[in-house]
């Protein structure tokens, strides 16, 4: 765009089919983008108010000429009609302000419930075999809770997921229980099966505590008979759940929430039918998390990233049709994803388009924007805009992170995924 | 040229794969040769393929969707690739719609990203290493801009500063600053971080900081540079507080051990020293550095390995070891030494050893000596002292006691010593002092004993001696004595009071030979010193407290002990017996007749005078009555003391005296002296007022010693006055005394008085008062005061 592209008409002249470009901050006026087509009387209306005699548009990329210029008075009468008008930029900026507020709320709210059940789930771990039949009880307790909190809660809970930190012990075992219950409840599970399914992904590393702690994490082992200790931990889970007289379809997940269909899992290297329903669904989402949550954060991947990544690579080890409701699920870029858009500004995913997953709501980084009214855009709705690529939070630019960031963050450590340790000792 | 052939041509000049695709069909129609290699396929080969097929991603394949469904949409995003030969990429991929043959076509250009995004990867896991490289660091790390804000910390700064939460999770580069601030309480840096850094030439500082609560945190800040050029600046913090304390108690620690006044070494299990202070290396002779002796070098040859091995299992056993052992230097001076051995069990830091405390006990054992003389010894006169003459005496009594032998216990006191030492100072008084103790010590034979109570006072023990022995040494001491002494070249005379006690007849223990010795050096100063005089029961009463004796008194009232005695008066116009004055007599049972003199002040003080009073009253009236019932004319007088007198029912009392035993008030009469009657005058004339109706005569005792004004005398309802003693006794050789007694006499004439002369003891006394007409005359001359028959044998005879 070039300044001989532009020419000035007056606000009159507006009409569907023009691409105008707003000289005001953004700020100053009620749309996502300070260019754009007009492409309905809506924003028509809202461009007539915004108070300007003059406004540029551009030939080039407009579907037709403005309107002829208008009488000197008819003029004066619009600008006299304005003040009484409701001011449509205070009311969308009121209206953003409020749905942030309340994306805010709920994870924080989301939060809580995450972080009372990681309590529940230490307990569980701690006694389970001194106590096998109090700590089934417990934790049978915690997956009805579970179950029950992330109804409808959904886009959320993966946003949260996406956005928390893999350090603390309880949060793989419950990423995976909470993505196992939305999938479950994607796939048309009952509320009983939910539960089971829940259960079976609370404890499905029940048996790593009888494992070395070098051990627990796969993606740190090289040597062979480590990778054999390490694949141990099925088989101590599945004594433990036995003492626990936990149902027959929650023990066998534990059994099989490595077994792949394609018969290259362990420990059995089942195949197939061999594999239950529900061990395939926390197949699925136990593998999700792990290549989300690497125990090394290098190593690990983004949401959508990992999506791909089972889904062009991976496809063979799941239930496609289960892999294929979680993507569903989780949309293409998941809630929580950090993103670079086609104009190289970083956005952070709140919301899956559910008609079209390529296109989620996102939050715009913009140095010229407060945090606390930051740019929220249906990129449905912008045809200049889209996604580019993922990347992990860690590596964007301090700045930008802090602002698409506006949950609890210790924005001046280096290491930036680290939970404060001051607070734990609060 | 047709479109086909056009796309075909810009596809091979593309430095980029790329490739053509059939909306329809979503088959690839062309490709350039960089497509081939990327997809693994030749073109031939990949023209009979889908799209989809090698982008197998829910992105890809939901795009594709799309554009079959109509849209016309760019797409261009990173993706994953899977070659037809079996390997994978990640590519950049744009999707985007070209008109090519009327059909809708979409161009697809890639771009291999799988080795940037190895090296993102590695790059990313080089940061990652150092993110938990910088949050493992022990120190607090701080990084600024050159413009002063917080690039960033690490969790251990935040909690070395202790920074709120809040400051922690939103960005406040000011506030962070200020709470770092308000925290540190003193910084000897002229850098800290919320300074500006103007002063380029400050390359890299390191010092300490204080903080309010007393930590302190070494700080050590050093510009971050980039290719030269200062980009920040990066601070360093550890806390050293204890450190600082550890250095601190160190430093001290090797102070005290430097500077300490015993002497300290530090041995090896073998004895051989490791380490010693100087005290240690001046108290056996060698020096530090010079060599490293051997305990045993310093020890006495014969015994001294079993020593040491005794010693090395008695430390690992108990640890510690103390003992005394004769030592030696290394200039062979042998000396007594308390060892102490403490064992320090091997630590990481340092292998076994054996701290040793050596005392020299050589200045210690002298010190005793010095203790023990001090304790013994008067400090002055270098003779024993009250400590050791009671363990002499015990001894003494002791050895009496068991052998049945005697000896002598002397109380010397220098007279009037007083008024030398206030005259002339106490050093004067102290040299008078020694030279009367040498003087004393020169009389003693060898096997005797003097020592200084204290003052002027001193006590000589005689050694199986009795009243012969001891009066010889009195004598000795009080012709010794004659000899004056020289102090300063001022000679002084002086004198010494001596009272003797013997062992066994004046006590059986230390207390009471001292006391009783002591009383009578008290009669030698009471009849004109420089005596000696043996102890005499009697004596003690004067050493009797105050509170015994009236306890005495009341007991004594009780029990009838008191007398009275009575001494007649003559009429010297009759020539006969008219008069007797009634005196207290205080037979004790144990200690003799006690003198008035001793007991009548303590009974006016204590108050017992009154009951003491009304039993002399009433004794003397049932005696009175009785001599006048076998009709002797004899007036009896009693003597009332000033407490008596003001008693409200005195009067009262003296009628139902005289009505108990139907006495003639005429019979009767009362002593007063001046000073009860000028007490409260209106009062006392009111009472010698009503005791002279009573018809009982009034007399004025001891006159001339209190005022002796006549103006009273003449106002008050008297009958008699008596001169006192002192003014007989130098009669009529004193011309003052007999002039007063003469005026006395006349003007007591004038005023119708009755005289009575007190004392008379001589002839020429008697004479001088007849000549001067005196009424009445009392004393030793005619008789002292007598009990009731020798009374009654006088009155005959007379």
């Amino acid at each position: 765009m070039t300044a001989k592209d532009v020419k000035l008409i007056d606000v009159q002249q507006l009409r569907i089919g023009l691409y105008v470009y707003l000289d005001l901050g953004w700020t100053e006026h009620p749309f996502p983008l300070n260019r754009f087509k007009i492409s309905n009387d809506t924003q028509l209306a809202q461009l007539r108010q915004l108070g300007l005699r003059k406004i540029k548009y551009l030939p080039s990329r407009s579907d037709v000429e403005p309107l002829p210029p208008p009488d000197q008075s008819s003029t004066v009468v619009a600008i006299n009609n304005e003040p009484k008008a409701v001011d449509p930029e205070t009311l969308a900026k009121k209206m953003r302000q409020e749905l942030l507020e309340a994306q805010q709320a709920s994870l924080e709210q989301c939060e809580q419930h995450f972080s009372r059940a990681a309590h529940s789930w230490k307990r569980v771990m701690l006694n389970a075999r001194m106590e096998p039949v109090e700590s089934a009880q417990t934790a049978t307790t915690l997956a009805n809770s579970l179950v029950r909190d992330i109804a409808g809660t959904h886009e959320v809970s993966i946003r949260l997921l996406s956005e928390k930190s893999g350090e603390e012990s309880a949060v793989h075992p419950l990423n995976v229980t909470i993505l196992s219950a939305l999938l479950g409840n994607a796939l048309g599970l009952s509320s009983d099966t939910l539960t089971q399914v829940a259960l079976g992904a609370l404890l499905h590393d029940l048996g790593k505590t009888e494992v070395t702690p070098r051990c627990r994490q796969r993606d740190q082992l090289s040597s062979a008979l480590d990778i054999k200790h390490y694949q141990t931990h099925v088989d101590h889970g599945v004594q433990i759940a036995e003492r626990m007289n936990l149902a027959p379809d929650v023990v066998a997940i534990i059994a099989q929430h490595h077994e792949w269909l394609n018969g290259q899992g362990f420990p059995g290297q089942l195949r197939g039918e061999a594999i239950t329903e529900l061990s395939r669904v926390v197949a699925i989402t136990n593998h999700y998390d792990n290549l989300c949550n690497a125990s090394n954060p290098s190593q690990a991947v983004t949401p959508h990233d990992a999506l791909a990544l089972m889904y062009a690579r991976q496809r063979d080890q799941f239930d496609l049709r289960m892999l294929t409701a979680f993507i569903k699920m989780m949309g293409v870029y998941p809630p929580g994803s950090v993103v670079q858009l086609s104009d190289d500004r970083y956005a952070l995913v709140t919301s899956v388009n559910a008609n079209r997953p390529i296109k989620p709501q996102v939050l715009i980084h913009d140095e010229g924007v407060p945090v606390s009214s930051a740019i929220l855009i249906n990129l449905d709705e912008v045809d200049e805009l889209s996604i580019t690529r993922s990347l992990k939070p860690t590596q964007l630019p301090r700045a930008v992170y802090d602002y698409l960031s506006p949950r609890m963050r210790m924005c001046y450590y280096f290491e930036r995924l680290r939970e404060p340790r001051v607070a734990a000792n609060e | 040229m047709n479109d086909a052939q056009q796309w075909n041509e810009w596809l091979h000049a593309a430095l980029d794969a790329m490739m053509i695709v059939d909306v329809d069909t979503l088959l690839i129609v062309d490709a350039n040769a960089d497509a081939e290699t990327l997809l693994g396929m030749t073109c031939a080969r990949l023209q009979q393929q889908r799209i989809t097929q090698f982008f197998p991603t829910p992105e890809d394949e939901l795009f594709w969707q799309e554009v079959q469904g109509g849209s016309d949409e760019t797409l261009q995003s990173e993706t994953l690739l899977n070659g037809g030969d079996g390997s994978h990429a990640c590519v950049l991929r744009k999707a985007r719609p070209i008109h090519l043959a009327e059909q809708r076509h979409y161009l697809v250009a890639l771009q291999d990203r799988s080795e940037r995004k190895q090296i993102e990867q590695r790059l990313e896991a080089i940061i990652d290493e150092l993110r938990a490289t910088l949050e493992s660091s022990v120190d607090g790390i701080l990084v600024l801009d050159n413009e002063g804000g917080i690039r960033g910390f690490n969790q251990r700064f935040a909690e070395l500063f202790k920074i709120p939460n809040a400051l922690l999770i939103r960005r406040n580069d000011q506030a962070v600053l200020s709470w770092l601030q308000q925290l540190i309480s003193h910084g000897s840096s002229q850098l800290l971080p919320w300074m500006p850094i103007d002063d380029q030439q400050i390359i890299a500082t390191h010092d300490q900081v204080e903080l309010h609560d007393g930590r302190v945190f070494e700080q050590i800040s050093t510009p971050q540079f980039a290719r030269g050029k200062s980009i920040g600046r990066y601070f360093s913090y550890r806390d050293i507080t204890e450190k600082l304390a550890n250095d601190h108690a160190l430093a001290l620690a090797s102070q005290v051990f430097t500077a300490a006044p015993q002497a300290i070494c530090v041995l090896t299990p073998a004895f051989d020293f490791d380490t010693s202070n100087p005290h240690c290396q001046r108290l056996l002779g060698f020096r530090e550095g010079q060599d490293k002796p051997n305990l045993a070098a310093f020890m006495e040859t014969d015994a001294t390995q079993s020593l040491l091995r005794e010693w090395r299992d008695c430390l690992q056993q108990q640890n510690s070891w103390q003992g005394e052992v004769a030592l030696q230097d290394r200039n062979s001076r042998r000396f007594p030494a308390s060892l102490s051995l403490v064992r320090m069990p091997e630590t990481a830091h340092h292998a076994e050893r054996y701290v040793c405390f050596i005392q020299d006990l050589t200045p210690s054992k002298e010190a005793q000596r010095r203790i023990e003389e001090l304790a013994y010894r008067d400090v002055l006169t270098g003779l024993p002292n009250r400590a050791s003459l009671h363990e002499r005496l015990s001894f003494m009594i002791e050895q009496a006691k068991r052998q049945h032998t005697p000896f002598a216990l002397l109380f010397l006191d220098v007279d009037r010593f007083k008024i030398v030492n206030d005259a002339l100072g106490h050093a004067t008084g102290d040299l008078l002092l020694r030279a009367v103790s040498k003087r004393l010590q020169g009389c003693l034979r060898q096997v005797d004993m003097i020592a200084r109570l204290g003052g002027d006072e001193f006590i000589v023990l005689l050694h199986e001696t009795h009243e012969r022995g001891a009066e010889t040494f009195a004598r000795r001491v009080l012709d010794a004595m004659q000899e004056s002494f020289v102090i300063n070249d001022m000679p002084f005379s002086l004198s010494i009071s001596i009272g003797i006690a013997l062992y066994p007849e004046d006590g059986g223990d230390n207390e009471e030979l001292i006391r009783n010795a002591d009383s009578a050096m008290y009669a030698v100063k009471e009849r004109g010193r420089s005596d000696y005089r043996f102890y005499q029961p009697q004596m003690n009463v004067g050493l009797l407290s105050r509170m015994k004796l009236d306890q005495a008194m009341r007991a004594a009232l009780e029990q009838q002990q008191f007398e009275l005695h009575y001494q007649p008066q003559l009429c010297l116009q009759t020539q006969t017996i008219t008069a007797v004055e009634a005196l207290l007599r205080w037979p004790h049972p144990e200690h003799g007749f006690i003198s008035p003199a001793q007991f009548i002040p303590i009974a006016e003080e204590t108050g017992t005078i009154i009951n003491l009073g009304r039993w002399v009253l009433r004794r003397a009236c049932q005696q009175a009555s009785c001599w006048h019932r076998g009709g002797k004319t004899l007036t009896v007088s009693v003597n009332v003391s000033a407490l008596q007198f003001q008693q409200t029912g005195f009067v009262d009392s003296v009628h139902q005296a005289l009505l108990e035993f139907a006495l003639p008030p005429s019979m009767l009469e009362l002593e007063l002296t001046e000073s009860v009657l000028i007490n409260d005058v209106e009062d006392t004339q009111e009472k010698l007022s009503a005791l002279k109706r009573l018809g009982v005569t009034i007399s004025i005792d001891d006159f001339g010693t209190g005022y002796s004004s006549f103006g009273y005398l003449k106002r008050l309802p008297v009958s008699k006055l008596k001169i006192d003693r002192s003014f007989i006794a130098q009669v009529p050789d004193n011309e003052n005394d007999a002039a007063i007694v003469t005026a006395m006499i006349s003007m007591a004439k004038i005023l119708g008085l009755q005289v009575v002369a007190e004392g008379v003891e001589t002839s020429e006394q008697q004479h001088f008062l007849q000549l001067l007409r005196c009424d009445f005359l009392q004393g030793f001359l005619f008789s002292p005061a007598q009990k009731v028959e020798v009374i009654d044998a006088l009155l005959v005879r007379s």
